[in-house]
């Protein structure tokens, strides 16, 4: 007896045709239906509710784009909601699970080829199958002077998390600057080339960006108006130099002129990579959980992590940094950060070598320098069973905002029981921040309360008028509804684009609250 | 990389049952070809893996990452056993569920002041089974942990759960709590 649920469009009968359909196309083993054995591999592993609210109808994999175009025909005609994903593994907002139960998973991981690897022009063209390690341990079996900019667990997708709007920590962090190039099958099954590879003999389809006419990639990020296919990805070519560096600060309220300070230097790029500020407990979690320093209720007290931040030799604030170049360019550069720094009482300075045993410093000085790894993981172990789901606002960067946006994270946090466990980053001009909510995922209590405590903070940031760039499945809705100036025109024009490009709702339904007309609580 | 140690399992090589126990299943059962992963991440993990012979999962995983993958794909094992902290269990679980799978058992070990719990999830006959060698081994959980994937046959896919508590203490360099978990390969 299947406890399944069905795409809400469909009768039993039309689905269990339409499966039958997909498997004429993929065969038997690319059609997943069975719920124990298969579609376990579909859930967010981390969700603050229930499995059943988000668990699909189906899972299908196809190889190849016209594979894709033939699921589209058969989505199209019994309204299947595909939901489509690269890798899956972009947990903390969602994973591989879809918006809503009865679904069907549109897996693209098997389409995992790295097309070409442009070492003169510094470039890759990939499919959504490909992940950083997988690029990674391609250009190192090549002997590329190529570097990629991996997203802290190495196993995701390069082009999932571009069209994420997903961000690295190399000079080359922000994913979908850097991207060029990308092909995409709409919901009619046209295939589109976008900027120069519109062209039948295009030669530079990797790299201008423009073309000839509008802009369209970004219509493709975030979005459900076209499955992305293909991407081309600019790569940093290998620096002559590379020196990361960490610099510790022992009072919470060094964030204010740690901001300060790093944002100019952010935009007259002498850091020239989105370097970071790590909060204490981020950094901790490496080597110790919670239950060594504190075994009681809610939030580590100060004087527990005054105690780690001691025995670990960290800051309340620990600054990641990297110097890239000729030597001569690092030097003088490094003379100027430096000064900058020591001007925060107590700052301490540490780099290649200085610390031999700290994992947080050796996963970041990696990720500066683009090579991928799963270090990040750890911090899942602050608490027993941790999972986390991750709040990211944008506010200007000057350390007046960072300090409210700590102290409203940090707050409500605490209100509800959780540790205050974030960073940011300060990007070309804006101050990232990530706060990771970290609860005990075999803790119904505890998952309800996060669920809760998340929707607070977003409710407490519009009202201060910061913006979040990312959302978990549970909360693109109420995120969504914070974009709302002039009556909300920006989703209705949205809308309108979604009903233009995919006029049946097969794409991604819900996702970041664009929902197809016959699914819109107008 | 994974180090390939692996064992085929057999009754006569787990510590633990009776020599009745031992022959029926013995008599039972083709050897079953058993990934055990662990961690160095404390003494339980350690004492773990003295029982069998564990590859281990280094603090950051990536290095596993890639021959985890293959072998889940080329479903070489009928069983992938391990003992470890949750982290290092969801990376595992992600490559056994998109290789088709599924998970048998399920134990949650946490320690407290007065002792540990163990939360089980697993068919009623492993549960019985575990929950009694708990108790007979006492402060040697991970012995008791150790003998599951010989326990029972895995067919019966009805999960159930169980709390137990043991004596034990909470190393100050542990994490304070460790999963254990069973995957099984679907029949094809």
């Amino acid at each position: 007896m299947t406890t399944k649920p069905l795409p809400d469009s469909l009768s039993r009968e039309q689905f269990e045709q339409a499966v039958a359909e997909l498997r004429e196309v993929l065969g038997q083993d690319r059609v997943f239906t069975d719920d124990v054995n298969e579609l376990r591999a579909y859930r967010d592993v981390y969700a603050t509710t229930a499995d059943d609210l988000h668990m699909p109808s189906a899972a299908i994999a196809p190889e190849s784009v016209e594979e894709i175009q033939k699921i589209l025909k058969i989505a199209r005609k019994y309204i299947v909601p595909l939901w489509t994903i690269s890798t899956g593994k972009n947990f903390a907002y969602g994973g591989p699970a879809p918006r809503k139960a009865g679904y069907v998973v549109l897996d693209l991981k098997r389409m995992n080829r790295i097309i070409e690897v442009n070492e003169k022009y510094g470039y890759a063209v990939v499919e959504p199958g490909v992940s950083y390690f997988d690029l990674y341990n391609y250009l190192q079996a090549k002997n590329s002077k190529l570097w990629i900019d991996p997203a802290a667990p190495g196993w995701g997708s390069v082009l999932g998390n571009l069209t994420e709007h997903g961000a690295g920590y190399t000079p080359y962090g922000d994913h979908f600057l850097m991207n060029c190039g990308m092909q995409v099958v709409l919901a009619d099954g046209t295939v589109v080339e976008t900027g120069m590879g519109s062209s039948a003999q295009s030669n530079t389809t990797h790299l201008h960006k423009y073309g000839h006419g509008p802009v369209v990639e970004g219509l493709f990020t975030q979005s459900n108006f076209g499955i992305v296919t293909k991407i081309g990805i600019w790569l940093m070519p290998e620096p002559p130099g590379y020196r990361p560096y960490m610099v510790t600060f022992p009072r919470e309220e060094d964030l204010y002129q740690i901001t300060e300070i790093v944002a100019p230097l952010r935009l007259n790029m002498l850091i020239p990579n989105a370097a970071t500020t790590v909060g204490l407990i981020w950094d901790a979690c490496q080597r110790v959980t919670k239950k060594q320093y504190y075994q009681g209720k809610g939030p580590a007290p100060p004087s527990a992590l005054k105690k780690i931040a001691k025995d670990l030799d960290i800051g309340m604030w620990n600054f990641y940094g990297a110097l890239y170049g000729p030597p001569p360019m690092m030097d003088n550069n490094w003379k100027i950060l430096e000064e900058a720094f020591r001007s925060i009482p107590g700052a301490k300075f540490y780099f290649e070598g200085d610390r031999p045993n700290d994992p947080a410093w050796k996963y970041r000085a990696q990720l500066m320098q683009g090579i991928p790894n799963m270090a990040e993981f750890s911090i899942m172990n602050w608490v027993g069973s941790g999972a986390h789901i991750d709040f990211a606002p944008r506010s200007p960067a000057t350390g007046e905002d960072a300090m409210n946006q700590f102290t409203i994270i940090r707050d409500r946090a605490h209100e509800y029981g959780f540790d205050y466990i974030g960073e940011f980053l300060v990007g070309w001009r804006e101050l990232l921040d990530v706060f990771m909510l970290v609860f005990d995922r075999t803790d119904e209590e505890e998952r309800r309360r996060a669920h809760e405590c998340f929707g607070k903070l977003i409710e407490d940031h519009a009202k201060q008028g910061y913006g979040e760039y990312r959302a978990h499945l549970d909360f693109m809705d109420q995120i969504a509804a914070t974009y709302n100036w002039n009556d909300g025109a920006l989703w209705r024009m949205h809308h309108q684009i979604k009903d233009a490009l995919d006029p049946d709702g097969i794409l991604s339904p819900g996702k970041m609250a664009i929902w197809p007309k016959r699914l819109r609580k107008e | 990389m994974l180090s390939r140690r692996v064992f085929l399992l057999s009754a006569f090589a787990m510590p633990g049952l009776s020599m009745l126990q031992r022959m029926t299943m013995a008599s039972e059962r083709e050897p079953a070809k058993v990934l055990v992963l662990s961690e160095n991440s404390c003494a339980d993990t350690q004492v773990f893996s003295s029982y069998l012979p564990a590859t281990q999962i280094e603090a950051d995983p990536s290095s596993i990452l890639q021959d985890l993958d293959n072998s889940f794909r080329q479903r070489e094992y009928e069983f992938v056993f391990g003992l470890s902290r949750d982290s290092n269990f969801v990376v595992v679980e992600q490559y056994a569920q998109s290789s088709s799978y599924s998970l048998a058992y399920h134990g949650v070990h946490k320690y407290d002041v007065d002792g540990m719990s163990h939360s089980l999830k697993g068919n009623k006959e492993v549960l019985e089974s575990v929950s009694t060698q708990l108790v007979k081994t006492a402060g040697h959980w991970t012995r008791a942990i150790s003998q599951i994937p010989a326990l029972s046959n895995y067919q019966d896919r009805q999960l159930c759960s169980r709390l137990s508590n043991t004596v034990g203490s909470c190393s100050a360099e542990g994490p304070g709590q460790l999963v254990s978990w069973l995957f099984i390969r679907k029949q094809t």
